[in-house]
This record gives structure tokens, C-alpha cells and sequence, in this order.
């Protein structure tokens, strides 16, 4: 093996990161203890994968991608089966054998970076086309589907950006990649508005039918927002989901004829109270497909227009309008039919939304964050000084995982966290180098996914635990307690390592 | 910076636009955390050191009580617990002087008459700690109108307590029961001194179910932001209990027994549930809890003089009289001991010869000369001779056998507290208790359910439900689901149906015996109470008990059973037992017309299908 064209400053800064998150976490309490002994082993563990990769050449991954990419799909349906995943926190996304869990979901960030990397090579790095865009989509949206079912949002969501930014990068035309970014956006947007609003019903449901029938007020208020499910399926007489079969008392009331009219005719009343034209516009199928209709017509007629009156240039914009809104349409309104998103998911959104209606859950979660990290100020309050992580029961949920820069914030101050996220920079700006100075194509977009995987993750989570985004589960790769992050990262940076040292070896031959 | 050539110009472009963004956003990022430590920081800081952990008892609140229609999203609660606040001053918590000018700007905030509060505090000495109630029971608008002037109003106390109420009164007394202080006893057994705890009825059967678990939660308080908690121990609030009393037929039932002393119980022979449970004279429970003590004395008194708080239908035992005729037919019938048409004449009186000589022979009069009688018009109207005769023939070895088939010396196992067991008397039995061996008196007096035999009217009624259900009795029961809901699960326990014996009785046999108590309502011994309310296909069969004193003109002196079913035109699935007994009554008609009314009730309800059934 070949040390000396290892780039030692690459690795003496991620290895400072991951010792500066064993501080961390040994620093807030007891549990933390177990879990920096835990992350030390992993450590060790995870450079060994790190030289492992950077003595493997990366065109050789990069011609393997199909296989890694099926690979990590198998792993994706296989934890979805009860046998082999296990439930952590309300989502099937663990995959436990002989001791060791891994995350799948962790695989496929890179899987999908190594496959679109093998087709925008092949495409030569210029996708023009819809029609070329057409692969990349479907490589994308099966596991997004697949890890919804889990269902864990954080890294369903995580994918779309990380594989637009390939792909921009990767030479998409630009008018396209707006397109689909759109196209994107509504189809995310429509859903989450309408179970939004499906949300804000529940209370007010609740407050009628306290006076009217207490079964079924106690129904709903068991139910929550699987209310809908229930009253949507009820309507086509389906089975019920499984998870819902603890409560058979809620279905039988439910389902009693009289009780049914009763809570069919309360969500009436309730959505007339408090009309709203958007969600009512998506409660009438009729109107969303005459709407749908509508721009795909205007689209064929621009299209037309442009071709038998030679101004392409004219109707350039309408044409694209057309084509965005419907095709978002029409994609967000079957995925709120098909998508089914959980409570927990909605109600983080709601909170962000809307804070004040939830003070207690998702809300809870926030604002101790920002309390922990905010109250580091400049100094911090000094190593294994933190409140808030202290005791048996912490202050802040998930410190260790998802907020532990909050964690560091608290502990070390905006020294600390200064620190860290110009130490995150230092590794993304070094990557970029290696990413400008690669061998061939290959490796710089390789180069160039890899930093992706790290800029969203580091973007990511530090804007959702300083309250720019809504909350959702993503860990902040070396510093996060989480073996398969941890795995994952480390194997990144090994085929980075790997790429730095081909332009050596290239200048050598 | 010098790069390699040999790659793309375009992916180095965009890489270039990459690198931009990646540094916008680390110093969007950066500018978010500076602002958020440094700006914010210290308010932060400050909210981190107000953090609490405070560990809070959270006491767990008593189920509550709702009938049967609770299923069909009726809510009908029997008991349930209210809030009461109470407006509390201490005298000595204000000036001399002070008190009065509050308490009369009180009045006036409250739009009350000049002197209603003032007189609550004018026998009070100006220094004395002993607490005054200013304002029982305070309204919503009362709180929130006392709250926009609290600072004006800070020495006042408002007591806020969690009440028990029973919602219908004495309706169902002897039911649900009534709760209060531990008993030293209790409190052995792990009761909490200031927890109240159930003293009679399902309050104290189900007491463990209904008081459920203290929780505790660890609270994490920032300044008054309670909204970190984190429980400790959850709170496990008393399960509720759903009966099987049905509300609108106990009322019903209470008002046809308003001016009678017995009980009533209203089974439904498919399941055993008991859809109404009333002993009269019954008491209300809330007077028993109220802190009028004055009242509540009152109340007690009246109580032990009527004796009010003795279940009727399960604590008191009488001889059945001719309701038990049911059983001696039906024995006589399974034994192969008589056929359906035998005939005899009924000449108003039974003669047993003496079986020493000198001695004058016992006679046992009929209450009527009933001249030729079929078995089942013996039934119908009761005639006591022909069962004399009948009773003398197959010997007390067979009536005692039968009526131990069907329990009647045991206890049916209802879920309430105080239930006796009757007694069958039997040769044994009486050489034990009384000292003297079984006649052929005592042979007669059994066969027509009277002399030593006493049952209560529980288990008579559930024989009866027996004779619908071919042989088959289920223990009676009141709690149809025990329930409790969670943040966001429920617990929900239904009681099965548990069948308290089987006995194989012949089919034919038991026909005959439905036909013949039809026979009673339609034209035998019931026949005028239910002809008033047009009834048609009602079974049942009076009965009327000699007390000692055995003065026949004196109608006061006899007790009065009835106990009947329907409707036999229906499947048992709709079918009810009515068992009716009333003591000092005026022979069986008149729990027959009460019966005429319960039945009644129920063809309507069945008719507006509004009774809950599964």
C-alpha cells in the first residue's frame, strides 16, 4: 500500500471531527460515556474501510454501480419485511443481523452518487432531454418510495436534492433542471399541504362532536390523524392497515352505520366553517383533472403553435408553465393519494408551520434545541458542563444522534461550533480541490457527489437544529452517534482518498 | 488555482458555481448560529439555568360509570366526576375591616343581592383561621369575571376539587353504590387516608378498576413554559364501566315501584346481563357525599329507619309460594312422575291423614275452589290443591333435587356485594337447624313453595331465564365492558357470558310448562293486569306468600311475587325475565301490573329499536 499520496490533511480533519464528537458525547452524561466508547470502536473500524477503498479503484466502482444500486434496493424491500428489519422509533428502517444493525438507507446515498456519476459519463455530460431525464428519475424515485414506507422522511427527502445537484453539475440543461425542480417542489408540496390541512381538522372536529356523541369524539381523539385513513378507505370497503388493528373498538364504532353519517356529516360542517380555496379545490377530483386538463391543452397548442408558426422563442415560457403545472398536478395529487404520511411527519411540519399549535411535540423538540445550542454563547459552558443533556432523563431528545450540534453548541460555544463547521468546510473546499484536479470525468463527478452527500448532510442538519427547516431525522455525518453514518462516511472518503491518488499515478505513467 | 486540463470546461463551470453556493451557505449558516449564541445567547443561557426537574404526583381520576346505550353513542353517565370550585376565605388572612369591604365588592362583581355573602362571614371572628365558603359550585363566567379582577381579590382562596356525582340520583342506588373515606381496614389493605374508596355496589366491587394508578411525571419547567414533561410513571386513570343497565328501563322500572317496598330485576336470559337492578326504598348516593351535614344526618336517619341500603333483590330471602309451582311441575314432569293431562278436582282444601291414630288430620286449605284441573290450568290458575296432591305423590326428595339443580340455595355470582344464598330445607337440613325430622306437612308445604323453602329473587329469576334458554343459566352480570382511554391507545375488557349451569331438560316438557305460564298471563292468575295494557304474549307466574301471622282477609300481611318473560312471539335474543318481588304487597296482581308496565316499556323500546342489544 501506498501511503504517500494520501492527502494526511483530508484525514487528520475528518479524524479531528470524529474525536471532537467522542468529546461531545462524552461530555453529556452518563449515557454519553457508552456512546463515545461505542463511536471510538467505530472509529477504528471505519478507517480500516477508509484504506480499504483507497487502494480500490474507483472506475472499477463506478462500472460496479448497477449491481451496488441493486444491491442496496434488495436491502431497502428485504428491512421492509418484519423478519429481517427492526422497528426503531416508529420506522422499519434497521436491518439487524448477528449483532450488527445497519441503516440501508445509508447505502443507497452512495449507490445513487456512483450511478448517476456512470450515466452522465456515458451521456457525456450533457443531458439535453427530457427523455434522457427519464432514468435518472426512476433510479431516484424507487428508493424515495421504498425508505417513505419505512417511512422515514428525512432521507427520502434527502435524495431529491442530493441527486438534483448531480445532476446539475452533471450538465443538465439548465431551463430542464428548473423544470423538474418545480415539478419537484409540487409534487412534495401538494400532499403535505393537503395532510396539513387534514391535520388542522382534527381539533376542530373534536370540539363537535364533544357535544354530540362521546364514543365517537373518544374515537377520533384515539385515532388522531389516522382518522382519514380510516374514513378514506372505509369508503371503497378495503381491509385496514395492520397497525390500526390494536384499536378494533374505534373500527366498530366507526363503522356502525349511524356513526359513520354522524362523522361524515361533522367533517362537512367543520370544512365549511373554515373554507379555504386551495384545499378545497383539491377535495373536488373533477376540478384538479379539468385543471390538469387544461394545461396539458394549452401545452399541445403552444407546442403547435410553435410549430407551424416558427415562434418557438415566444411561447417558450408559457409552454414550460404549462407543462410544470400540469405534470405537478397531476404527480402531487397522486402522491397525496398514494403517499401516506404518518403523524409524527405531519405534525413536524405543522409545527414549523404553525408553532404555536404544537408547543408540546415537535415544537418541544425545537425549541430545546435552540435553547441548548444558543446557551453555549461564546465560550460555552465548558466540557462535560452541559444542563441540558445531563441526567437520566435529557432535556433535549435525540441529543446525541440528530442534534448533537446543539450538544457541542452548549458544551463548547460558538467556539466549538465555529470550529466545527469551518473544519466541515476545510473537508468540502479539499474535496472540491480533488474534485478540479481529478484524473478524468469520472472522478470529478464522483468527487463532486460524494461532496454533495456531505454539504446536504452538514446543510441539512445544522439549518433543521438552528430552526431554518422543519424538523426531520438526519445525522450529522462524524460527529453523529450512528454506526451506519459513521460507515458510510468514512467509505466516502476513502474513494475521494482514492481519486486524489489516480492523479498521481497518472503523472507518474 | 491551476487545475487539470483534461477535464470538462462545463462540469468545471459548474463546479465553480457549486463551490459559490457551498459558501453562501456555510455563511448563512454561520451567521445563524453567531446570531442565535451570540445575540440570543444570553437569554438562552439564562432560560437553561431556570431549567427545573421537579418530580409531581399526578393522582390518577376514578372511572366513571355510563349504561349500556354507551356503545351506540348515547351517553347516558350514571356516575361521573365534576369539578367544583369553591370561592374559600380565612379571616385572618385579611385587616381588620378589610373582609367585609372585599366580600361587599364581591357582591357587586357578581351581581348578587345586598347580604348573600355578607351573612357567610358575619359570625366569624375577625382572627379566626377556620375556613369560609363563600361560594359553592362557582360558575364558568364566576371564575373567569373573579379572574379578571384577581388582584383586587388576591386574599380570597379558589378551591378547585374533583366531585363525585351520581347522575340519577337514587335510580340506581343499589347499583352502582356509593364511595367514601377509607375505613381503618382499607387503609391496612393500602388505601391513601384522603382517597376516597368505594363502600357498597360496583363502586366497591370494582374499586381496584376504578381508581386506577398514580402517575408521576419528572416536570422539565423552563420559566413557566411547562410543555417539557417527561413522565415517569404514567398515569393510569380508573377504567370506566360500561353496564348492562339500561338507563330509560330502570327509570321506567322505578317509577312502576315508586310506592312499593321489594325488587325488581330485568334479565336477559341470552347473556345473563342484568338490564335492570331496583330495590326499593332506595337512597341517593350524593346525599351521602354532600357536606350539608345536616342533610346528609337526615338522610342517614331515614336510611336505617326504612332500611334502605339492603339490596332486596339479592339480600333478602322469602319463600317463593306459587312461583315455585313452576319447578315442582317441571320436576314431576322430567321424573316421568305425571302426565301432561292428568286430571284431579280441586275441592279448595288438601287433607293429610295423621299417621297416628287420635291425632286430627292436617288440613291445608287452597286459596280457592278451583273444581277439575289439568296440570296446566293448575299452573295457570295457581291451584294449590292439585299441587298438594302432586307435591304428596312424588315425594320432597324430587322438589329438593330439582331446585338444587337450578341453584336455588347458592349464590348466582352477580358482581355486587352482600348476595345471600336461599335455603332449601331437606331432611338433613331440618334435623340440623330446627331439631326435628321431615314430615309429610313440610312434603306439602314445599310443594307449593312455602314453609321452610326461601330463595332470593335473583336466583328464582334466573330459573325462570333458565325454562327460555332450555335448561341453560348464565351468570348474571352488570358490567358489559371495562374500558379506559389512553392518550392513544384504549383498554377495553369485554365480560364474556359464563354459564352457571346446564341442565338437560326435555324439550316437550319445557313447552308445556312456557304454554301453561303463558296460560297464567292470558287467562289464569295474571290475566286483568296485563289485559289492561293489551299484552299478548307474556309468560309468567304469581305468587303470594303467608307470613306467619296467616291472616288471609289481611292483604298487608302477604308477600308478593311475580316473575315472568316475553316476548315468547320474538326470538330469545329479544327476550327479557322479569322478576318482581314486594314485600307487604297486595297478593301477586300487583307485581303482575308492575311487570304489565315493564314489559310495556320494553315493547316500545323494541319497537323504536332503541335499545342497544348484542
Amino acid at each position: 500500500m501506498n501511503f504517500k499520496n494520501i492527502d494526511w490533511l483530508l484525514v487528520v480533519s475528518i479524524i479531528t471531527l470524529n474525536i471532537f464528537g467522542i468529546f461531545v458525547l462524552y461530555g453529556a452524561g452518563e449515557l454519553g460515556h457508552i456512546f463515545a466508547y461505542q463511536t471510538c470502536m467505530r472509529m477504528f473500524f471505519g478507517i480500516g474501510v477508509l484504506f480499504i477503498f483507497y487502494t480500490i479503484d474507483y472506475h472499477r466502482l463506478v462500472s460496479l454501480a448497477p449491481i451496488i444500486y441493486i444491491v442496496a434496493i434488495f436491502l431497502l424491500i428485504l428491512i421492509l419485511l418484519p423478519f429481517f428489519g427492526t422497528k426503531i422509533k416508529g420506522a422499519r428502517s434497521w436491518f439487524r443481523f448477528a449483532g450488527f444493525g445497519f441503516q440501508p438507507a445509508e447505502l443507497i446515498k452512495i449507490a445513487i452518487v456512483l450511478l448517476l456519476t456512470n450515466f452522465l459519463v456515458s451521456k457525456n455530460l450533457s443531458v439535453k432531454s427530457v427523455k434522457e431525464l427519464l432514468f435518472p428519475s426512476i433510479i431516484v424515485f424507487i428508493p424515495i418510495s421504498l425508505i417513505m414506507v419505512q417511512p422515514d422522511l428525512g432521507y427520502a427527502l434527502f435524495l431529491i436534492p442530493l441527486s438534483l445537484l448531480l445532476l446539475f453539475i452533471g450538465g443538465a440543461n439548465i431551463i430542464l433542471f428548473v423544470t423538474i425542480f418545480f415539478i419537484g417542489f409540487l409534487t412534495i408540496f401538494i400532499p403535505l399541504y393537503i395532510e396539513y390541512h387534514k391535520y388542522m381538522l382534527i381539533e376542530p372536529l373534536l370540539v363537535l362532536l364533544q357535544d354530540t356523541s362521546i364514543r365517537l369524539y373518544e374515537a377520533v381523539k384515539v385515532l388522531g390523524f389516522d382518522l382519514w385513513s380510516i374514513l378514506e378507505l372505509h369508503s371503497d370497503k378495503l381491509v385496514f392497515k395492520t397497525s390500526l388493528a390494536n384499536n378494533q373498538w374505534v373500527i366498530k364504532t366507526l363503522l356502525q352505520e349511524e356513526n359513520y353519517e354522524i362523522i361524515s356529516k361533522s367533517v362537512e360542517v367543520v370544512r365549511s366553517q373554515k373554507p379555504t380555496f386551495l384545499r378545497d379545490f383539491f377535495y373536488k377530483p373533477w376540478l384538479v383533472f379539468g385543471t390538469v386538463l387544461f394545461f396539458v391543452f394549452g401545452y399541445i397548442t403552444t407546442l403547435l403553435v410553435a410549430f407551424f408558426f416558427r415562434e418557438n422563442n415566444k411561447t417558450y415560457f408559457i409552454r414550460y408553465t404549462c407543462l410544470i403545472l400540469s405534470l405537478g398536478l397531476t404527480l402531487g395529487y397522486l402522491g397525496s393519494i398514494f403517499i401516506d404520511l404518518r403523524p409524527h411527519q405531519v405534525s413536524r411540519v405543522v409545527s414549523f408551520v404553525n408553532p404555536e399549535q404544537f408547543s408540546k411535540g415537535a415544537g418541544y423538540q425545537l425549541r430545546h434545541s435552540l435553547i441548548t445550542l444558543g446557551s453555549g454563547q461564546f465560550f460555552g459552558k465548558g466540557f462535560t458542563k452541559g444542563d441540558m443533556t445531563k441526567g437520566d432523563v435529557a432535556f433535549l431528545p435525540e441529543w446525541y444522534n440528530d442534534f448533537i450540534f446543539s450538544t457541542l453548541g452548549e458544551q463548547f460555544g460558538f467556539v466549538g461550533t465555529g470550529f466545527i463547521l469551518l473544519i466541515y468546510l476545510f473537508v468540502l473546499l479539499r474535496s472540491i480541490f480533488i474534485a478540479l484536479h481529478a484524473k478524468d470525468d469520472v472522478g470529478s463527478l464522483l468527487a463532486i457527489g460524494i461532496v454533495s452527500i456531505f454539504f446536504l448532510h452538514v446543510f441539512l442538519n445544522v439549518a433543521i437544529i438552528s430552526g431554518l427547516m422543519p424538523v426531520t431525522g438526519l445525522p450529522l455525518p462524524f460527529l453523529s452517534h450512528g454506526g451506519s453514518n459513521l460507515l458510510i462516511s468514512y467509505l466516502c472518503i476513502g474513494i475521494l482518498l482514492n481519486i486524489n491518488r489516480q492523479r498521481f499515478i497518472n503523472v507518474a505513467s | 488555482m491551476r487545475t487539470n486540463e483534461l477535464l470538462n470546461t462545463f462540469l468545471k463551470k459548474r463546479i465553480y458555481v457549486f463551490l459559490f453556493i457551498i459558501l453562501a451557505v456555510f455563511f448563512v449558516l454561520l451567521t445563524r448560529i453567531s446570531y442565535l449564541q451570540l445575540v440570543l445567547g444570553k437569554s438562552f443561557y439564562e432560560d437553561s439555568q431556570l431549567v427545573i426537574h421537579q418530580t409531581v404526583n399526578i393522582p390518577a381520576s376514578r372511572g366513571e360509570v355510563y349504561d349500556r346505550n354507551y356503545i351506540m353513542a348515547r351517553k347516558y353517565p350514571l356516575i361521573s366526576n365534576k369539578i367544583r370550585k369553591t370561592l374559600i376565605a380565612i379571616p385572618a388572612h385579611f385587616e381588620v375591616g378589610e373582609l367585609f369591604i372585599c366580600v361587599e365588592q364581591l357582591e357587586l362583581l357578581f351581581e348578587l343581592e345586598y347580604g348573600t355573602l355578607l351573612r357567610k362571614i358575619e359570625k366569624s371572628s375577625t382572627h379566626s383561621y377556620k375556613k369560609i365558603e363563600l361560594i359553592l359550585n362557582m360558575t364558568n363566567g364566576q371564575v373567569e369575571r373573579f379572574a379578571d379582577y384577581y388582584l383586587l381579590f388576591s386574599k380570597f382562596i379558589l378551591h378547585k376539587e374533583i366531585w363525585r356525582f351520581y347522575n340519577e340520583q337514587s335510580n340506581v342506588a343499589h347499583v352502582t353504590g356509593y364511595i367514601g373515606l377509607p375505613s381503618a381496614k382499607d387503609i391496612q389493605q393500602g388505601a391513601q387516608g384522603d382517597v376516597l374508596v368505594g363502600k357498597n355496589g360496583l363502586e366497591l366491587i370494582y374499586n381496584e378498576t376504578l381508581s386506577g394508578e398514580d402517575g408521576e411525571i419528572l416536570q422539565l419547567k423552563i420559566q413557566n413554559d411547562s410543555s417539557g414533561q417527561v413522565q415517569l410513571k404514567s398515569v393510569k386513570s380508573g377504567k370506566s364501566l360500561i353496564l348492562t343497565i339500561d338507563i330509560l328501563l330502570q327509570r321506567a322500572v322505578v317509577k312502576a315501584m315508586q310506592n312499593y317496598q321489594g325488587a325488581v330485576v330485568v334479565l336477559r336470559p341470552k347473556t345473563g346481563e342484568i338490564l335492570s337492578l331496583v330495590s326499593t326504598p332506595s337512597y341517593n348516593p350524593n346525599l351521602l357525599l354532600t357536606r350539608n351535614k345536616k342533610k346528609r344526618g337526615e338522610h342517614l336517619r331515614y336510611m336505617n329507619k326504612v332500611e334502605a341500603e339492603l339490596n332486596r333483590a339479592i339480600a333478602t330471602k322469602f319463600p317463593p309460594a306459587s312461583s315455585f309451582k313452576t319447578l315442582v311441575a317441571l320436576a314431576a314432569l322430567e321424573e316421568g312422575l305425571i302426565d301432561f293431562n292428568k286430571k284431579s278436582v280441586c275441592k279448595g282444601k288438601f287433607i293429610l291423614k295423621s299417621q297416628y291414630s287420635g291425632f286430627d288430620d292436617a288440613v291445608f286449605y287452597d286459596w280457592d275452589v278451583h273444581g277439575a284441573m289439568t296440570l296446566k290450568n293448575a299452573i295457570a290458575y295457581s291451584c294449590s290443591s292439585y299441587f298438594y296432591n302432586l307435591g304428596y305423590q312424588i315425594g320432597s326428595e324430587v322438589i329438593i333435587k330439582y331446585a338444587r339443580y337450578f341453584h336455588l340455595d347458592q349464590k348466582m355470582g352477580i358482581d355486587l356485594p352482600g348476595e345471600i344464598t336461599g335455603v332449601i330445607p331437606s331432611n338433613l337440613w331440618k334435623e340440623k337447624v330446627i331439631g326435628q325430622r321431615w314430615y309429610d306437612g313440610d312434603t306439602i308445604n314445599l310443594s307449593i313453595g312455602q314453609g321452610f323453602l326461601e330463595t332470593t329473587l335473583l336466583s328464582m329469576t334466573n330459573f325462570y331465564s333458565a325454562i327460555i334458554n332450555n335448561g341453560v343459566a348464565y351468570k348474571p352480570h352488570l358490567v358489559k365492558e371495562i374500558y379506559r382511554m389512553g392518550t392513544s391507545d384504549i383498554f377495553l375488557d369485554t365480560i364474556k357470558k359464563e354459564v352457571l349451569y346446564a341442565i338437560p331438560l326435555e324439550k316437550k316438557n319445557l313447552n308445556f310448562i312456557k304454554e301453561a305460564l303463558m296460560k297464567t298471563v292470558t287467562d289464569g292468575t295474571a290475566k286483568w293486569p296485563f289485559r289492561r295494557y293489551a299484552l299478548k304474549n307474556i309468560a309468567g307466574k304469581t305468587g303470594t306468600v303467608q307470613t306467619k301471622s296467616n291472616n288471609r282477609l289481611d292483604n298487608e300481611s302477604q308477600h308478593a311475587w311475580f316473575i315472568g318473560f316475553g316476548p315468547t312471539d320474538k326470538e330469545k335474543f329479544y327476550n327479557i325475565v322479569v322478576g318482581i318481588f314486594i314485600e307487604w304487597g297486595r297478593a301477586g296482581s300487583v307485581p303482575a301490573s308492575i311487570a304489565a308496565q315493564i314489559f310495556q316499556h320494553w315493547d316500545i323500546r323494541l319497537k323504536e329499536k332503541s335499545v342497544y342489544l348484542d
